[in-house]
């Protein structure tokens, strides 16, 4: 695994547990201790996708650094093998 | 309205193409128990949906469906990378290779397009949520089916995922339920459809909200 889909790793392992724990909020949305996990996990997903963003390129299009080229369109894309 | 990020929910890496386990895995795409009527299911439910909580539920699952849906289609991509013209031929994907070359299409295992009729919008949200749930239980045998003919770790570490999440869903689409249920009041026992019949005879006012 190189740096890249280690990085990549780390955004979908935070971005997984925030989604598991929205689902769990919406059927249970006064449950303190599922609303500070959500905060921890929001917190954590932010940073790992900056981190991403910052050495790899946008995750979003709107996260692109518009100062050079539009770098959202670069390879690979999500299907591709090692992605 | 939806927004894309350039990411898979959880990694998908083949080494080894496998034009018969792509013909299978196809299923999950356009079949009857399949992540495109998934999404469609819960999407279009959505609209008939008088309570908050079970509103956010079909909104969310059904988006995190085009995610798994998403998943699926690189997997039937990756395996059916790099193939030889010999190893299409000696292969169940043959068929489909006649009218999709290696391109992704819905159907099902058996090659039956995806047809709408696969889900139920019936705009009784006790009738949806019950459907959801055979849904998520429907989709979980699929993907223990593909565990039974899938030997590639590759393949099988992202199916395992997709299975433990239409376990996770079929739990919330019963808390969901449940929720619906508890709207109703005592009037209306025999659970006559919340989203149509009149509002204020059977549904309990202190909860409607």
């Amino acid at each position: 695994m190189n740096e890249r889909e280690k990085a990549m790793k780390d955004v979908q392992i935070a971005d997984f547990a925030l989604i598991d724990t929205i689902l769990y909020l919406d059927t249970h949305p006064t449950d303190k201790e599922a609303l500070e996990q959500y905060d921890k996990y929001k917190k954590i997903s932010e940073d790992t996708r900056w981190r991403y963003t910052s050495k790899f390129g946008p995750l979003n299009s709107n996260m692109v650094d518009s100062s050079n080229k539009f770098d959202w369109v670069n390879n690979p894309w999500p299907w591709e093998v090692n992605a | 309205m939806w927004n894309y990020d350039k990411k898979l929910e959880y990694p998908v890496n083949i080494k080894n193409p496998n034009p018969t386990m792509a013909k299978l895995v196809s299923s999950q795409f356009g079949g009857p128990h399949g992540e495109l009527g998934a999404s469609l299911r819960y999407l279009s439910q959505r609209f008939a949906m008088p309570y908050k909580e079970a509103k956010a539920i079909l909104t969310d699952i059904g988006t995190e469906e085009l995610a798994h849906m998403e998943i699926v289609n690189t997997i039937m991509h990756q395996l059916t990378k790099n193939l030889t013209t010999k190893e299409i031929k000696n292969s169940s994907f043959a068929p489909y290779f006649m009218d999709h070359t290696t391109g992704i299409y819905p159907v099902d295992a058996s090659g039956v397009p995806f047809n709408a009729s696969q889900f139920a919008s019936t705009g009784d949200p006790i009738a949806d949520l019950m459907e959801d749930m055979a849904a998520e239980q429907k989709a979980r045998l699929t993907y223990d089916n593909i565990l039974r003919l899938a030997d590639d770790p590759d393949v099988r570490d992202p199916i395992k995922f997709l299975r433990e999440r239409e376990i996770v869903h079929f739990q919330r689409f019963g808390e969901a339920l449940r929720i619906v249920q508890d709207h109703l009041n005592s009037k209306n026992f025999y659970a006559f459809n919340p989203a149509f019949d009149n509002k204020t005879k059977y549904n309990s006012q202190s909860t409607c909200q």
